[in-house]
């Protein structure tokens, strides 16, 4: 199969959404105008062909109504003609994708092994299943690490499980962290979101302690004993205060790059910075101008990055970046002056 | 109001990803650049076309996430350039432009008249029973889930349908309807054509050579709460995974089937986006863009195909290659993906960048004799990915990351870390190592070694320790002069040597 293809047009989707919550329940239907403002938006975004079709709007017998919808007198809003929910069914693509997370260890940080095995089951038993092509065997990704990794033992699956409804339910959590330098803290906290770091494979917990309110991470292998507490009324102030916060931390004045065409440099360096937030311009004389917007905990990765990119890339501002970037290669360079 | 087709009307859906994949990724990775540089750069073929892609790609993308401002250059006009920012935009709004493939009113038509006419044959609906006429009560036009049917048969049905459905407009909203409009939209090429599509798809499967029915629904045995968790597990899933867009789609039809089975509070008939739980360290986005090549390379993995494509070097030449597909190789340094293929004209085996490659399609080239011409005893192999599987890891044997070459050499770093942050290097050390032997030392001293195929490779990762590496002079010569003139020159751009 194609995996761009039509059937999974947005329209497509709209549509059987519209249909089927409009048959539960009659009180989600639209006005006629009311759903061209939904399917056109401000961006005109959806032909008008098919806006006039599914609206029954044309009258020229050369073309065709969709007769799909029809308006009632009483409320002018749009029904469907034919009152029979539209069946949903996944395509090969998402369920070859499906079977292959399965197999990945952590979908056990989601699923009870029961709902796990009735999913395994349906998709092994599915008449397609030999047409999924998306195998760890075909795949090789270079981890970055030497460690093999080993299954998350029962205690980590639990404790994934209760800070994620902790966040769901905006419940407060009591957390004993063994932090890096050896100290062992137990402390009342805010959970904001659970970071994914893909480099490295490791989950960490950004949260609010409620004693300092100050952001703070926390890995959670170095997580020893949580248990869940009460719902916060005031989470939206938390909230609220977590982003204030981590907004001052964005720095006003970005990291500036120079970057020569040279050896791939653009390349390489767009490709490592593509998950920051940057602005790129052509300076000419073959060379381009990068500016990275950052969060100061971020500061530390860029150095380190800027010395990964090697010659053709030279840091121009702030004058405290290119002071430790400068001071860092004159110092490794020193190791090899002999 | 406009009752007839205009042809020249902007569309915004279009046939071919190829059409947005080159401006999208350029835009993504490199921006900011206004229309003339996008010309200059072969990225837009003329400065109309350009206007069209870029009202596309606002089309497709929410204006938060696609920046335009003025330059402060003069004589340039508006620039654009994507943003991204883990806290603000948690999602993989890029996949979101896989949404936008052009269809034409008969398939929309054919599509529903279709869906519509399967029903539970233990809760039957019945579709027409708002209209209390008993007339509309008797129409035999349903099929139940598991009901095989043949293309005749599906035509009758499907034309009963929409003829239906047309009456009642007529007489709800006095459109008139258009009798012959069945015979014209159902014909059997059409049709044919159609189911042919859904069951490439797996919406429909062929269970015989001429019978057709419903695919099983995989979801029908579990709960709302174990929907939740299925749906939390797949959001988590494709914003991290290999390939997203499979992923993605799960995500909206989980949406969807929640939405049909289960009334929910939401009355949004978009898929809309989220992510409530995770946020992601060093999300790049850009491999979405390339997701339809991906997906058509594993494919080909998967039924041992022979495929050919052009192939965009670096001076952005195009030349075509006919391979057999291997192995998807990912490198999470850069977030680059590469294909490991034989090539039937190297007649070797190359690892090429996938984000290079377009127009891919199957290849009949090469012969049955020709296709595992690289190993002689093709014909012992049960399951011939064994053989991919063994090719390529005696290739990819010491490589440290992707680089091969014909020299290996056994490098030996030496490290000394602070002792104020000993513990957090050593364990970056560990993390980003890739494979070796790490030995702690006395004096906060620790060393590397690894045997690897293309030591140069290891220069980026070891000049990201700073001053708290240095190579073995006697173990690898030639690695420590590259890093002393790497250095040297780099101490130049600061004006400090």
């Amino acid at each position: 199969m194609e995996l761009f293809n039509k059937y999974k047009n947005k329209n497509f989707t709209f549509i059987t959404n519209y249909i089927n919550s409009c048959i539960n329940d009659e009180s989600l239907t639209l006005t006629e105008d009311e759903l061209r403002e939904q399917l056109s938006g401000a961006s005109q975004s959806t032909f008008e062909e098919f806006v006039l079709a599914l609206t029954n709007a044309y009258t020229d017998n050369s073309d065709v109504n969709a007769a799909i919808l029809y308006e009632n007198d009483q409320s002018n809003s749009l029904l469907p003609l034919r009152q029979i929910n539209v069946p949903i069914r996944a395509t090969i693509a998402e369920k070859a994708w499906l079977y292959y997370i399965l197999q990945n260890s952590k979908s056990d940080l989601f699923l009870s092994p029961t709902t796990k095995e009735k999913l395994v089951s349906a998709l092994e038993d599915d008449f397609d299943n030999n047409r999924y092509p998306i195998k760890f065997d075909y795949i090789d990704i270079r981890t970055l690490s030497a460690d093999t990794k080993s299954d998350f033992s029962t205690e980590y699956v639990n404790n994934f499980k209760m800070i994620v409804s902790a966040i769901k339910q905006h419940r407060t959590l009591t957390v004993t962290n063994n932090s890096f330098s050896g100290k062992i803290y137990t402390q009342q906290i805010v959970p904001y979101k659970i970071e994914y770091a893909l480099q490295l494979d490791s989950f960490s917990l950004s949260c609010f302690p409620l004693n300092t309110k100050r952001p703070v991470k926390m890995n959670l292998s170095n997580i020893s004993d949580i248990s869940i507490g009460e719902t916060l009324e005031n989470y939206d102030e938390y909230l609220n205060d977590f982003k204030k916060q981590l907004r001052e931390t964005k720095e006003k004045c970005p990291v500036t790059i120079e970057i020569q065409n040279q050896a791939e440099a653009y390349d390489r360096c767009a490709y490592l910075f593509s998950s920051y937030d940057t602005f790129c311009y052509d300076k000419g004389n073959d060379t381009l101008i990068m500016n990275i917007y950052y969060y100061r905990f971020q500061k530390e990765e860029i150095v380190r990055n800027i010395l990964f990119l090697g010659r053709y890339v030279q840091v121009v501002a702030p004058e405290n970046i290119v002071d430790d970037v400068s001071s860092s290669i004159k110092k490794a360079y020193m190791n090899y002056a002999d | 109001m406009a009752k007839t087709k205009n042809t020249h009307a902007f569309q915004n859906d279009i046939k071919h990803y190829d059409n947005i994949r080159d401006i999208l990724r350029f835009l993504y990775m490199y921006g900011s650049y206004s229309k003339e540089e996008l010309v200059k750069n072969k990225l837009a073929k003329s400065i109309s076309s350009f206007y069209d892609t870029k009202q596309r790609i606002e089309n497709y993308i929410d204006g938060e996430f696609l920046q335009k401002h003025k330059s402060t250059e003069k004589g340039s006009g508006k620039k654009y350039r994507f943003m991204y920012d883990p806290f603000i935009c948690p999602v993989n709004y890029l996949a979101e432009t896989y949404q936008n493939c052009s269809y034409v009113i008969g398939d929309f038509i054919f599509y529903f008249c279709l869906m519509q006419a399967f029903t539970d044959s233990e809760f039957r609906q019945l579709p027409y029973e708002y209209v209390n006429d008993a007339e509309y009560g008797e129409i035999d036009d349903c099929m139940a889930f598991n009901h095989e049917f043949t293309l005749n048969e599906l035509i009758t049905t499907i034309q009963l349908v929409f003829d239906a459905n047309q009456e009642l407009l007529e007489n709800c909203n006095q459109v008139l309807c258009n009798d012959e409009q069945s015979e014209l939209i159902f014909t059997m090429p059409r049709v044919r054509a159609r189911i042919n599509e859904l069951t490439d798809l797996g919406i429909l499967i062929r269970t015989q050579k001429d019978r057709y029915r419903l695919a099983d629904d995989i979801f029908q045995n579990f709960d709302a709460n174990e929907l939740q968790d299925i749906q939390l597990m797949t959001q988590y899933f494709y914003n991290c995974s290999v390939i997203t867009v499979p992923g993605f789609y799960l995500s909206s039809t989980i949406a969807e089937y929640s939405q049909a089975n289960f009334i929910s509070e939401t009355d949004a008939f978009f898929n809309k986006q989220e992510n409530p739980v995770f946020f992601y360290k060093n999300h790049r986005l850009q491999n979405v863009i390339d997701d339809d090549i991906t997906w058509a390379i594993l494919d080909a993995i998967h039924n041992r195909n022979v495929i050919q494509y052009s192939y965009r070097n670096k001076s952005t030449e195009s030349k075509t290659f006919t391979v057999l597909p291997i192995k998807v190789v990912i490198d999470l340094q850069y977030g680059r993906q590469y294909l490991f293929a034989y090539d039937y004209d190297f007649k070797g085996f190359n690892i090429q960048r996938i984000a290079s490659i377009s127009d891919i399609k199957p290849s009949k080239a090469v012969t049955a004799n020709q296709k595992y011409e690289f190993a002689s005893n093709a014909k012992e192999y049960k399951d011939i990915h064994v053989l991919y599987d063994e090719q390529y890891h005696a290739h990819m044997k010491n490589v440290w990351n992707i680089a091969r070459s014909d020299s290996p050499s056994t490098v030996l770093i030496h490290f000394c870390f602070p002792a104020d942050v000993y513990e957090k290097n050593l364990s970056r050390l560990r993390s980003t190592c890739h494979c070796g032997t790490i030995t702690e030392l006395r004096g906060n001293k620790v060393d590397y070694t690894s045997t690897v195929q293309c030591e140069s490779e290891l220069v980026p990762w070891i000049k990201s320790f700073g001053s708290f590496a240095t190579v073995d002079k006697h173990m690898n010569p030639n690695l420590y002069d590259k890093m002393k003139s790497d250095w040297e020159e780099a101490l130049k751009l600061y004006g400090t040597i």
